[in-house]
C-alpha cells in the first residue's frame, strides 16, 4: 500500500513537471514566451503612460496593470514548468529567467505605483520596462 | 421619429449580437494580431445574418408565430428538440459569458473585483426582463449602444495608414510569421461570433413581441438592412482601432481594458467613457436577449404561454425558464472561471452549430402552408444556399482547427 502511495506521489510530482520537449520545440517555446511578454509588457507601458497624460481612468489602468503583472506570472511559471532538454536549451532557459523575473519584478513595482498615485516612480518603472522588452525582442526570434 | 424608435429592434438585435462580449475580444484580437486581413470574415458573416434575419422576420410576421414553434411543427419533436437542446446550451453559455462581460465591464470603470458584480449583474439581468417593457428594453440598450461609434471617430484620428487598411481588407491573405491553420481559425471565431444562435431567436421572437404582421414586413426588412450591417461598422470600427495602435507591438488581446487603449490614446478620458457605456449597453443587452432566447426557445417548443407582452403571472413558466437560466449562468461566472476563455469557447461551439439554427429557417421559410405567396424567391434561395453551404464548411473545419491550432496559438 506504501509502494503504491509513494508510486501515485511520484507520479503526481513528475506531472508537475510538464511534458518533455525536444531542443527543437523547447526554442519555439521560449520564442513564444518571449512574444507574450513582449504584448503584456507593451499593454502594461501603454496604460501606464496614458495615465500619466491624464487620458485614463485611474480603475482602468491599474485594472490593465494588474491583468498584466498576473499574466505574466502566468507566463513564467509556465515556461518554468518546462524540463530543458539539453545544456543548449539550459542556457536559452537561462537567457529567458533573467529578463522574466526582471519583467515580473517591475510589473508589481508599477502596480504598486499606480495604486499608491506615485507618479514619479510609475514614470520611472514604465521607462525601466524598456530593459526587459528589448531583451523579449531578441528571444521572440530564437525559433528561427 | 416613430420611424426611428421602430428600427431599435434591429440596432438592439444587431448591437447585442455582433457586438457583445465575444465580439469585443475576437474583432480587437484578430485587429490587432491580424490587421484588417480577417475583415471580410465579418462581412461575409453579416450578409449571411442579413439574409437569414430577413427570412426570420418574414417567416415570423407572415405566420404570426415565432421560430421553434413553427420548427418543431414542421420539422417534428425530435429534430427540434436537438435543435433546442444545442441552442439552449449554447444561449447558456453566451448568458455566463455576457454576465461575466458586464462584470468585467464594471471593473474596469470601479476597480471593485468582477466576482463582487457577478452576482449584482444576474439580478440586474433578471429585473429588466421581469421589469422593463419590451419597447423600452429595445430602445435604451440600443440606443446607449451607439456610444461604440466612439471607435470610428478614434480610428479616424489615430495615425492609421488608410491604404494599408484599405488593402487589407481588399486583399485577404495570411500575413507573414503566421500559420495558415491560425488565420482560418480566427476568421472562423469571427463568423461565429457574428452568426450567434440567440440572433434568430430573440428578432424572431421580438417580431411577436410586437404583433409583427404582414404589414410589418417593411419594418423587418429595414430593421436587418440597417441593423445588422450597423452591427458590423461597429465591428470593423473597433478591429480598425486596433490595428494603428496595438499590432505594431504585436498586442495579443486577452482582457476588455487592452481593447479600450486606442480610444483612450486619441480621446481620452471622455472617450473611455463613451466606450464603456458601449460595452455595457452592447453586453448587457446580449445578456438579456441571450436569457429570453432560452425563455423564449423552451416556452416556444414546449408551447407554453411566452413573452414579456403577458403578465409574468400570465407566462409563468417563461419567467421561471428565464430566471433559472440567469441563477445558472450567474452560478457558472461564480466558479472563477474566466469569462474571457467561456467566451471563446461558446463562439467557437457556436460556429460548429451554425447550421442547426439556420436549416430549419430556410426550409420554413419555403413551405407555402405557412408562407404563402412569401415564400423565399429563387435568388433568395440561390444565396442561402450557398450561405449554408459555407456554415456547413465552417461547422465542419471549427473543430478540427481549434484542435490543430491549439486554440489559434
Amino acid at each position: 500500500m506504501r509502494v503504491a502511495l509513494l508510486a501515485v506521489a511520484a507520479l503526481l510530482l513528475v506531472s508537475c513537471a510538464g511534458p518533455t520537449v525536444t531542443a527543437d520545440q523547447y526554442r519555439a517555446k521560449v520564442a513564444q514566451t518571449a512574444k507574450a511578454m513582449n504584448s503584456i509588457v507593451v499593454t502594461a507601458q501603454h496604460a501606464a503612460r496614458l495615465d500619466l497624460d491624464g487620458k485614463m481612468l485611474h480603475t482602468v489602468t491599474d485594472t490593465v496593470v494588474s491583468d498584466a503583472e498576473q499574466d505574466a506570472d502566468s507566463v513564467q511559471t509556465t515556461i518554468e514548468s518546462r524540463q530543458p532538454p539539453d545544456d543548449e536549451s539550459d542556457q536559452l532557459r537561462q537567457q529567458v529567467e533573467q529578463p522574466l523575473q526582471q519583467a515580473a519584478s517591475l510589473l508589481t513595482d508599477l502596480r504598486i505605483a499606480v495604486r499608491d498615485n506615485d507618479h514619479g516612480k510609475q514614470r520611472a518603472t514604465a521607462d525601466a520596462l524598456a530593459e526587459p522588452l528589448a531583451a523579449f525582442e531578441q528571444l521572440s526570434g530564437v525559433a528561427g | 421619429m416613430k420611424g426611428v424608435l421602430k428600427l431599435t429592434l434591429g440596432v438592439m438585435t444587431a448591437v447585442g449580437g455582433f457586438v457583445d462580449i465575444g465580439d469585443l475580444v475576437t474583432t480587437s484580437l484578430t485587429g490587432a494580431r491580424f490587421g484588417m486581413t480577417l475583415a471580410w470574415a465579418v462581412v461575409l458573416a453579416t450578409a449571411m445574418m442579413v439574409l437569414y434575419g430577413e427570412m426570420a422576420g418574414r417567416v415570423t410576421a407572415v405566420s404570426k408565430r415565432a421560430m421553434f414553434d413553427v420548427v418543431r411543427e414542421r420539422l417534428g419533436v425530435r429534430f427540434a428538440m436537438i435543435n433546442l437542446a444545442s441552442n439552449a446550451l449554447l444561449s447558456l453559455l453566451t448568458l455566463a459569458a455576457e454576465i461575466g462581460g458586464v462584470a468585467l465591464v464594471l471593473q474596469l470603470v470601479s476597480g471593485i473585483h468582477y466576482l463582487i458584480w457577478v452576482p449584482v449583474v444576474g439580478l440586474l439581468v433578471w429585473l429588466v426582463i421581469w421589469r422593463l417593457p419590451f419597447q423600452a428594453l429595445e430602445t435604451v440598450f440600443g440606443l446607449l449602444g451607439l456610444c461604440l461609434l466612439v471607435f470610428a471617430v478614434a480610428l479616424v484620428l489615430l495615425p492609421a495608414d488608410w491604404g494599408a487598411l484599405w488593402h487589407d481588407m481588399t486583399h485577404p491573405s495570411v500575413p507573414d510569421g503566421e500559420a495558415t491553420p491560425t488565420w482560418l481559425f480566427y476568421a472562423i471565431s469571427l463568423i461565429g461570433a457574428c452568426l450567434v444562435p440567440y440572433q434568430v431567436i430573440f428578432f424572431s421572437s421580438g417580431g411577436r413581441e410586437e404583433n409583427w404582421s404582414v404589414r410589418d414586413m417593411k419594418e423587418a426588412r429595414i430593421n436587418t438592412l440597417v441593423g445588422f450591417p450597423l452591427g458590423m461598422v461597429l465591428s470593423l470600427s473597433i478591429m480598425a482601432a486596433m490595428v494603428p495602435m496595438l499590432r505594431p507591438d504585436s498586442v495579443d488581446v486577452r482582457h476588455l481594458g487592452q481593447v479600450a487603449l486606442p480610444v483612450a490614446q486619441v480621446l481620452g478620458v471622455t472617450g473611455l467613457i463613451f466606450a464603456f457605456l458601449g460595452f455595457f449597453a452592447c453586453v448587457f443587452a446580449a445578456a438579456t436577449e441571450s436569457a429570453l432566447s432560452v425563455g423564449y426557445s423552451v416556452a416556444q417548443y414546449f408551447g407554453w404561454t411566452w413573452g414579456k407582452r403577458h403578465r409574468p403571472a400570465d407566462a409563468p413558466r417563461f419567467h421561471v425558464v428565464c430566471l433559472a437560466s440567469v441563477i445558472a449562468a450567474t452560478g457558472f461566472i461564480l466558479t472563477t472561471v474566466d469569462p474571457i476563455t467561456v467566451t471563446i469557447v461558446t463562439v467557437v461551439l457556436g460556429a460548429a452549430a451554425i447550421p442547426l439554427t439556420y436549416l430549419p429557417l430556410l426550409v420554413v421559410a419555403n413551405d407555402r402552408e405557412y408562407m404563402g405567396k412569401y415564400v423565399n424567391k429563387r435568388w433568395q434561395n440561390a444565396l442561402a444556399t450557398t450561405a449554408l453551404l459555407v456554415m456547413l464548411v465552417v461547422s465542419v473545419a471549427t473543430l478540427p482547427l481549434m484542435f490543430a491550432t491549439k486554440a489559434g496559438q
